[in-house]
């Protein structure tokens, strides 16, 4: 992560390129702290939003990214006082577990850079079957259900191939990056 | 927990399917491993980074652009919203809105220059300060009774561009339409109620050309607009997406 110093940055375009520089990682650490995967982007925006308007906060010389993360946490941490339905967290069980323990800053201290390409690698390798059913479930953002319905599976199928589908890409990337990816 | 029933509960968490008693399970489990709390972290961020580099509209450039957009509306906020409708009824001409008032709100605003003529002439006529007191007294309560009624008699017409909210402005997973105005360094969405005006707008394939007419009000910080009709123009660009090749994930 780049030591940066934002506070020099004295218009929307020049902050917009530590926004271009961290969004990835940004949004990854929100998704890890326990956010529903439809509202990451909602979140990191408003992260974005917030770090833009106390820029005068941001202590030169210090993490640049440390400080994002602690304003996304602080967010995401807020969910928490909305009812359920109309939160942006995962159930609250896990969320709470998500956002107490551990600070999941060192999950992607230098390994966002590594993981990416090693991640497209270990699709890359999987069979076009369970390719197209990555597509579905992550792309186009369909759940077990849905696919079920249209693959003639049953969900319990379905979720049992994403599950073999996934631990083998986590397989995969723990070989190809000796574990530094994640 | 063991291995196999972990796994159940991920997967069931992962499709928004798990039940409460499911959920406190699962957060036990969690609780009482640091292992199994660091490989639902890298599940999570895994799929998360897979779902940026895969999804158009989860590309850096479709965030940055959603980010820029919010972070105008934001900054504009109602107050904005309220000044330039002022100066557009004083003008009647905008780049991307226009205010048209109905038969009954034009023949108030036809009242109350009438009745502000004949205050200001009851004032310089000295003897007549009395009856000018009267007026305006009458005067303020008519503006009391008529505020509501009257806004609400005045016809929006807003040209734009109609955006999905979930796909183009990254706002949760509701893909109902808002219309984005965009006026020079300046954006404005107006979120569209649901009603049977809009009932068959399809946003998610990117942004439509339309021009609605309506009614909008203010709630919060957020612009709300009651169409009573819409109509789609021709595009001019087919998708709001960029390719693969215009989005590039940055490093981190």
């Amino acid at each position: 992560m780049s030591i940066v110093k934002p506070v020099e940055s004295q218009s929307i375009e020049e902050f917009e390129g530590w926004v271009r520089e961290h969004q990835a990682g940004l949004r990854a650490f929100i998704r890890a702290l326990g956010v529903d995967e439809a509202w990451v982007d909602d979140l990191a925006q408003e992260t974005f939003i917030v770090a833009c308007r106390r820029l005068g906060d941001f202590e030169a010389g210090t993490d640049f990214g440390k400080w994002l993360r602690s304003i996304a946490r602080n967010l995401a941490a807020n969910e928490r006082r909305k009812e359920a339905q109309r939160s942006r967290l995962l159930p609250f069980a896990v969320a709470d577990v998500l956002l107490d323990q551990d600070s999941g800053d060192d999950l992607l201290a230098d390994g966002l850079d590594r993981l990416l390409p090693s991640l497209r690698e270990c699709v890359g390798e999987l069979p076009p079957r369970s390719q197209e059913l990555l597509h579905r479930r992550y792309t186009v953002g369909e759940n077990a259900k849905a696919l079920a319905g249209q693959l003639g599976m049953k969900a319990d199928a379905v979720r049992q191939n994403l599950l073999r589908i996934r631990l083998a890409v986590k397989q995969c990337i723990e070989k190809k990056t000796g574990g530094a990816g994640l | 927990m063991n291995p196999a029933r972990y796994h159940e509960l991920l997967s069931r968490l992962f499709d928004h399917e798990l039940s409460g008693a499911e959920a406190d399970e699962l957060a036990r489990a969690l609780n009482e491993s640091p292992a199994l709390r660091r490989d639902l972290r890298q599940h999570l961020v895994i799929w998360e980074l897979w779902s940026q580099d895969q999804a158009p509209e989860r590309s850096a450039a479709a965030f940055i652009r959603a980010w820029k957009t919010r972070l105008r509306a934001e900054s504009e906020g109602a107050e904005t919203f309220a000044a330039a409708v002022r100066a557009e009824l004083e003008t009647r001409q905008s780049s991307g809105q226009t205010r048209e008032w109905s038969e009954p709100a034009a023949r108030w605003a036809g009242a109350a220059r009438i009745w502000l003529g004949g205050w200001y002439q009851a004032v310089h006529r000295r003897a007549g300060l009395a009856w000018a007191v009267s007026l305006l007294t009458i005067g303020l309560l008519g503006v009391v009774w008529l505020a509501t009624p009257w806004s609400a008699q005045a016809t929006t017409t807003i040209t734009g561009e109609a955006v999905c909210r979930a796909c183009a402005l990254h706002e949760g997973h509701d893909h109902s339409p808002a219309i984005r105005v965009v006026c020079g360094k300046s954006t404005r969405i107006y979120y569209l109620e649901r009603n049977p005006a809009v009932a068959g707008l399809s946003v998610c394939g990117g942004p439509i050309p339309v021009i609605a007419k309506g009614h909008a009000r203010t709630e919060g910080s957020r612009l709300w607009f009651q169409a009573t009709t819409l109509t789609i123009q021709k595009p001019e660009k087919p998708k709001d997406h960029p390719t693969k090749s215009q989005s590039p994930l940055s490093p981190m």
